[in-house]
């Protein structure tokens, strides 16, 4: 068969793949702006730092690709990892159990959310936004209120840990989720059914597909990537902090947006939240570099969220309107 | 120029990345015309409305208004011109008053520059007196019919003394007795010496209606001419480039079981005791005014919306009510009328599109086999000619045709007994709308059975071979061989004896 390159294909492909040529890009302006930015130290650190922003990422992926959202997601953060701690320790230092413990307790936090959404028709934007204070305000009582800086032996070990020395455990750890995500959702029924919910709804309906259930699963497989993003975060501060994570549910909400993912649901892959991620990072890097005042940073970060929602609902429109 | 044209068109051009939606589009319009734009879907003709209307720019442009050269650079600067659009989709705020509907964005103001909802009211009270609607100005524009919405509509596009009106299919959401009105409002506007630009698919309107047409295929102007000089057969020929042969394909019928029943259903105010049945190798037609409940009881009968209670059984089965997905797996599926909102989930591949109802067929232990999912897709996306670059193309971009085509793979591809098309030919194309009628065939021929809503009874009575009418939520006709005329389906629907 001839592979045939017609112009509508060159402008898929464009759409698909622009995100990495821009970081690319990006990431060439930076090596001018900086010599230090170029550097393998350097790149690694980045990786390392946006670790907890891409699990978040993909936590937000998947509701958002079925048509929700989490804006809990720092609260939810922050507590999985007080509880991967407390399981850490009442276990005599297992860090399986960690894990384990603070997956649940995302999954336990999600199905709350996820019910309230699909029992009760909230929004999600609405029902997580209550959630965000209520579980912070757990976060608040299950530590008394108190920073725990006594973690033990080898909590630091996902965050700031290597194997062999040289590859970081919460990288492996990064790639590893996302690998799950990419498998899950471009592989499964699972995956599929999240498009299509989100989507189109009622076709998702009409197709057979129960909404209520799907709404469910979304949060709760998010559950699970939020529990791992906290015990990532814990580990990397190597601490329990009640105030943690804060505002992180926007860091992965930008990573996915800038990854592709649209707002509106039923678009995007598994990987946009990692690139989106590393472009936040990046950013936060060369403004670093550059040694620009921080309070000055979380301008600049912001208003990259701000344009990178408005730039998806931009592209949307053109999509849409021929 | 010796006459003065309403809108002249000189050599319109406009590419879209990939495609050249208009080449060299020319025309006149005249004051005190109806002048009808038919092509198929994809020809260009909405583009062109929507550059009158100042929506789009053209790459190439000369357009004339009253014999002036003008640049249409907006919508606003349309408007000033005397130009107004009514677009296919209606443009209104469903939970607002038909008074603050009618004056929406430059409501009546007092001395101290507040709404004035006396005169507004008063304003809007005599509009619908003068077109004979039954509505209050207080009413919510969500409980008035749609025919009355698309008349209010048409007023407000006049109400600023529009000269040129566009109307993109006003009739795709009317039943023949409410499109008559419509023309007879028309037919009012064009004695008043407007010019009416209009856009149809159905042949049937553009000969009643029009007085010049203009013929356009592949963005081009083919012919215009006063419609006296074409017969429907040269019109669809140059629409299509190429002979056409019959507008209804014929089928031989063999007859099998009965493979749905309906007994007795009712839901509450919706529909009353509805009873009707459909064997194996059949298209039944239901027939019907909008709003007589024709699509709220198929939807029902295929578990999208409760009913209190009857019985509806697939091949003798009686299966569980208010459930789509025991309706599926029984084997009774439904293509809705409204294929953007029910049928496709836009932004995803063909292929998606076709075999998300029938992923458990194609995977195991909730794992998609992709190679296999391709093949069988495939299938379906070469049978049924769907026209895109490939089945990873996005269903959004295709043409409602096209779109049409996808819903029917994708439950033709899970094997049906019963399959309910809901308007299956609204929105579409003369070409694609035959391709259509012949996959119905095919599906028949092969035992299946098939439910057939649609308002356009030519159609209705070129498939169904039985027809049932329904008439403020219940089944008030079953009519067959002679006694199944446009005539005495109307007479039935229109609630006469």
């Amino acid at each position: 068969m001839i592979v045939r390159l017609s112009r509508e294909r060159t402008i898929n492909f464009v759409a698909k793949y622009s995100i990495y040529v821009i970081t690319l890009l990006f990431m060439i302006v930076c090596a001018f702006l900086n010599h230090n930015f170029l550097t393998g130290n350097n790149l690694i650190n980045i990786l390392r730092q946006v670790t907890v922003y891409a699990m978040i990422g993909f936590a937000q992926s998947i509701l958002i690709i079925s048509g929700n959202l989490d804006l809990c997601a720092g609260s939810t953060c922050c507590f999985a990892g007080l509880i991967g701690l407390f399981a850490y320790q009442a276990t005599g230092e297992s860090l399986v159990v960690g894990c384990l413990a603070a997956m649940a307790s995302g999954v336990v936090i999600n199905a709350f959310s996820g019910s309230v959404v699909a029992f009760f028709n909230l929004p999600p934007f609405v029902a997580t936004l209550g959630m965000q204070m209520a579980i912070r305000g757990l976060c608040y009582i299950v530590t008394g209120g108190a920073m725990i800086s006594q973690t033990g032996e080898n909590f630091r070990y996902l965050g700031q840990g290597f194997i062999f020395d040289v590859i970081p455990v919460s990288i492996v750890v990064m790639l590893v989720f996302a690998v799950l995500l990419w498998v899950i959702l471009d592989r499964t029924v699972l995956g599929r059914n999240f498009y299509a919910v989100g989507g189109n709804r009622e076709a998702a309906r009409a197709c057979g597909i129960n909404l209520k259930k799907y709404t469910i699963y979304a949060f709760l497989l998010s559950g699970v990537f939020v529990g791992m993003s906290g015990m990532l975060y814990a580990s990397r501060v190597n601490a329990g902090m009640p105030s943690g994570a804060q505002g992180y549910e926007g860091q992965g909400i930008a990573a996915t947006v800038i990854g592709g993912i649209g707002f509106a649901g039923g678009t995007g892959s598994a990987w946009g939240a990692i690139v989106g991620a590393i472009v936040l990072g990046i950013i936060t890097n060369i403004l670093n570099l550059l040694g620009v005042d921080s309070y000055v940073q979380q301008i600049v970060n912001g208003l990259v969220i701000v344009f990178a929602v408005g730039l998806d609902t931009f592209t949307r429109g053109l999509r849409t309107s021929q | 120029m010796g006459e003065q044209f309403a809108i002249s068109l000189h050599n319109i051009t406009k590419s879209f990345p990939g495609v050249k939606a208009l080449d060299q589009v020319s025309f006149d319009v005249r004051y005190g015309t109806v002048h009808s734009i038919v092509g198929e879907n994809g020809a260009g003709k909405s583009t062109l409305m929507k550059i009158i209307n100042g929506m789009h720019r053209a790459d190439h442009e000369e357009i004339y208004v009253n014999g002036q050269k003008q640049e249409i650079t907006s919508p606003s600067v349309a408007r000033s011109l005397g130009i107004s659009m009514i677009f296919q989709e209606l443009v209104y705020v469903p939970n607002l008053t038909v008074a603050e509907n009618l004056c929406l964005g430059r409501p009546p103001k007092n001395k101290a520059g507040l709404v004035d909802w006396k005169t507004m009211r008063r304003q809007a009270q005599e509009i619908l007196d003068k077109e004979q609607i039954h509505a209050k100005p207080t009413t919510m524009m969500n409980r008035v019919p749609i025919s009355d919405i698309q008349m209010l509509e048409i007023v407000k596009a006049t109400y600023h003394n529009a000269k040129i009106i566009i109307m993109d299919e006003p009739t795709s959401s009317l039943t023949q007795h409410e499109s008559m009105r419509l023309f007879d409002k028309i037919k009012r506007l064009r004695a008043e010496g407007c010019a009416i630009i209009y856009i149809s698919h159905k042949m049937e309107e553009v000969f009643q209606l029009s007085d010049y047409v203009t013929i356009m295929r592949d963005g081009k102007s083919i012919k215009t001419a006063p419609i006296s000089e074409f017969t429907e057969r040269d019109v669809i020929s140059m629409m299509v480039g190429r002979e056409v042969d019959d507008i209804y394909p014929q089928r031989e019928e063999s007859l099998g079981q009965d493979v749905l029943r309906v007994e007795n259903l009712c839901s509450g105010k919706v529909f009353q005791d509805v009873s009707f049945h459909v064997r194996a190798g059949e298209i039944v037609g239901f027939a019907g005014l909008v709003g007589a409940g024709r699509t709220e009881i198929v939807r029902a009968v295929c578990g999208m919306d409760r009913f209190d209670s009857g019985t509806v059984e697939v091949d003798g089965k009686k299966i569980k009510p208010n459930s789509i997905q025991a309706a599926i797996q029984s084997g009774l599926v439904m293509a809705s009328e409204d294929r953007r909102k029910y049928g496709i989930i836009g932004t995803r591949s063909i292929k998606e599109n076709i075999s998300l109802p029938n992923l458990h067929k194609l995977s195991s232990g909730g794992f998609i086999h992709l190679r296999q999912e391709r093949e069988k897709v495939s299938v379906y996306f070469d049978r049924l000619r769907i026209k895109a670059n490939s089945m990873h193309t996005a269903t959004y971009t295709l043409s409602g045709g096209n779109q049409q085509k996808v819903v029917l793979a994708k439950w033709l591809m899970a094997k049906p007994k019963v399959l309910v098309l809901d308007e299956p030919t609204r929105g579409i194309d003369v070409g694609a709308k035959y391709e259509i009628y012949e996959i119905m065939n095919e599906m028949v021929q092969q035992g299946m059975g098939v439910v057939m809503i649609s308002s356009e009874l030519p159609e209705l009575l070129g498939m169904c071979k039985r027809v049932y009418v329904v008439a403020e939520g219940r089944i008030v006709g079953e009519l067959q061989g002679k006694d199944l005329t446009q005539e005495t389906v109307m007479t039935y629907a229109t609630g006469g004896k």
